[in-house]
């Protein structure tokens, strides 16, 4: 398994486990504390230092960049076309002069992090089980 | 884009895939996809592979499409 493939395991493993984490502490907590799980997503940091190179080992080459570089654009495009459909879609669920909670934006900064490393993750480990990328030919 | 890499290391005193990958600085796993014509290398790596087999680059690389005089 290739070191991004372990890192992208590692990043969905988060993820979810944050996820979980959340809505396992909404009935006890309340929706609004059980929010606190989200702090488990900081363990993302770690990543970079647990599949670190060992010298003389050859971890991460230029097909592993071309990998991620696809997997962190369609993320992000992603997370751009759900953004916009949001937004053209809250005046139907908050009304066309509605108000909007501060901590539903806060909240909503999170799940939009949570789910671009998600989806970046998720893309990785699709582009790895095909065995590879074709480039440009 | 097909390539002679598993020849041409079997040729050169049976390289393993990790023993070339190593003398040109990628995973075994892009070696791998390489032999399988999964992944269609940069100008660099391929130059690296020529490099690495003591041939020029159509000695490894092979462009199968439609000729560019046409």
């Amino acid at each position: 398994m290739a070191s991004a493939q372990k890192q992208a395991v590692f990043n969905l493993t988060i993820i979810v486990l944050t996820v979980i984490t959340v809505f396992a502490l909404a009935p006890v907590l309340g929706f609004q504390r059980a929010q606190g799980g989200l702090g488990l997503l900081g363990f993302l940091g770690f990543g970079p230092f647990l599949f670190r190179k060992r010298p003389g080992e050859v971890l991460y080459d230029e097909r592993d960049f071309v990998i991620q570089v696809r997997a962190w654009v369609a993320a992000y495009s992603i997370f751009w076309v759900a953004f916009v459909a949001v937004c053209v879609l809250a005046p139907f669920t908050f009304g066309s002069s509605g108000f909007v909670r501060v901590e539903l934006v806060q909240m909503s900064v999170w799940y939009g992090f949570m789910m671009v490393w998600g989806i970046s993750a998720v893309i990785t480990l699709i582009q790895y089980a095909q065995g590879g990328i074709r480039g440009a030919e | 884009l097909k390539n002679h890499i598993r020849r041409l290391r079997f040729e050169n005193g049976e390289l393993t895939q990790q023993n070339l990958a190593d003398r040109v600085g990628v995973t075994r796993q892009t070696i791998i996809a390489l032999e399988a014509g999964k992944y269609t290398p940069s100008l660099v790596l391929a130059f690296r592979l020529a490099r690495a087999f003591g041939v020029g680059v159509e000695g490894v690389f092979q462009y199968d499409g439609e000729s560019a005089e046409g």
